[in-house]
Formats: structure tokens, sequence, C-alpha cells
């Protein structure tokens, strides 16, 4: 019973600890990731303990215990999103210029995937990570960022827009 | 638009090379930390639940306490208000709409001359 996801959110769901823990050490290193090119490298590993922490919290509330891992990538990129939001508003709180501002930074041939990043919205870095990285369909996707598979694309293209805006040495547009 | 193309590409596998390097934190030591804050977690959210209980049995507590002891009775206008006022005449009323204002009116009969006091 304990050997497939389900089985362990089962015996979660009554309050076997060890099954969690199993099931983060099965799911971290896919988790860490996502929150990665959503937040950057330094807030991921923190974000995915406090969504996993929130997930165990909320446990009893997943109906279907194989999707368990769709439903903890929801948790995390809501919070992810959250922070990442709060994030910018503490940036312009303190007078911090934003890292993500193409008329302050130029990309240098060198690929620097967290800068360049910073330059897409938050969803925008959640879809192409989704798509790049997992390999997920727009449905998934959608599944995953509670939005329809046709903003899911919309998301993409916008995305890739800006990539080639930026990439390209294009001038800059307002957002 | 080619090259342009070719660079997001570029990007799309450095992104997913970037993306994929191994966490700090190894699965196990992030299992066992996840467990541990969410204890702590359980642990924080029974302290507040208890301590909202205790306020609000003190509250109830408290509400009893003060119904069993009976309303205190209100002044009333009449009681509250100052004597100090001139004596009405014939048609007149007055209301106190504080302590220190008193509100005089003179009821009158269509067609006679305007009221009120001098």
């Amino acid at each position: 019973m304990g050997d497939t996801d389900a089985g362990l959110v089962r015996l979660a769901q009554q309050g076997d600890a060890n099954a969690f823990s199993t099931l983060v050490e099965r799911h971290w290193s896919r988790l860490v990731p996502f929150a990665r090119s959503v937040l950057g490298d330094a807030d991921a590993e923190d974000a995915v303990q406090d969504a996993l922490v929130v997930a165990w919290s909320k446990l009893g509330s997943l109906a279907e215990p194989a999707a368990f891992r769709a439903w903890v990538l929801r948790i995390l990129g809501r919070l992810c999103f959250r922070r990442a939001r709060f994030g910018r508003r503490f940036r312009s709180l303190v007078g911090l210029p934003e890292p993500s501002d193409p008329a302050t930074e130029s990309v240098d041939q060198a690929m620097d995937v967290e800068r360049i990043l910073r330059m897409l919205a938050p969803r925008q870095r959640a879809v192409m990570h989704l798509t790049v990285v997992e390999g997920m369909s727009d449905s998934e996707i959608g599944t995953v960022m509670g939005i329809d598979a046709g903003s899911v694309r919309s998301h993409r293209r916008r995305a890739r827009e800006r990539l080639r805006q930026v990439l390209g040495g294009a001038p800059a547009e307002g957002r | 638009m080619g090259e342009e193309r070719d660079r997001v590409e570029e990007f799309e596998g450095a992104l997913k090379e970037w993306a994929e390097r191994p966490a700090r934190r190894s699965p196990p030591e992030a299992g066992r930390r996840v467990v541990e804050a969410a204890r702590r977690r359980q642990r924080r959210g029974r302290a507040i639940r208890t301590l909202l209980a205790t306020a609000a049995l003190f509250v109830i507590a408290v509400t009893l306490g003060v119904r069993r002891e009976g309303p205190v009775p209100e002044a009333t206008p009449a009681a509250a208000a100052p004597r100090a006022a001139a004596p009405l005449g014939a048609g007149q009323a007055l209301i106190w709409l504080d302590a220190e204002t008193p509100l005089y009116m003179t009821f009158e009969a269509p067609g006679t001359a305007p009221g009120g006091l001098p």
C-alpha cells in the first residue's frame, strides 16, 4: 500500500509522519526546480519546504491521493506567486531597483538564466518551466496553475515574445 | 527572426539545465525538516487555539457575571436635565438636547402670529 503516492498519501492522511516524509523525499527534487524558476535560487528550497508543510496540514482535503504531485505543485505555485509579488512590493518600498528592468540591464551573450527569467512575470516563468523542464501539456499546466489551456498558451506566447525581445536585443517596450 | 528563435531555444535548453541542478538539501534531509516544521506549526496552532478558547471563556464569564448583577438603571431625561430653565407658557414645550441645551417649541393655531420666547 505504501509504495505508490496514493498509498503514502492515505497513510499520511491517517497521521503517519514517516509516510509523508517519504512523499517529501520522493518529490523534493522535482519541486525545487519549479520554485527555482519562479522565485530564483536563493528562496526556492525554503518555499518548497513551506509549501509541503501547508500540504501536510491540508492533506485531509486531497480527494484524489494519486494526484498528489499536481496538488502540491499547485500549492507551491500559489505560494511562489505570492512571494514574488511581495518581493516586488518590498523592493519598491525600500527603493531597490527592479532587477528585471531591461532599461537598466542588458543581457550579455552568456546565458544568465536567473536574470533573464526575472524579466518575465512570475506566471510566465511558471508556464515556461512546466513546458520546458517538466514537459507538461497545456491542460496539465492549466490544472496546476488553476487556469485554462488557452491562458497557458497566452502566457507562453508572451513569455517567448519577451525572451525574443530581450535575447534578440530589440528595444524594450513597457509591460 | 530565425536567430532570435535560436536564442530562445538556446535559453530554454539553458533553463532546463539550470533548473535541474541538484538541490542543496538532500531529499532525506528535506523530509526530516518538513516533518519537524509541520510539527512545530501544529504545536503553535494548538497553543493559539488554547489561548483563543481561554479568552472566549473569559469573555463569556464576564458577560454572565454582569447579567447576574442586573442592568445598571439609566438616568431618566428629567433627572439628567438641569432645572434652570425658563418657565413654560401655554402651548410651549421644552426638550433638552443635552444637559446644557434646551429646545423650546411653541405651538400656535394656523393664522395666528408667530410664537417663540422673547
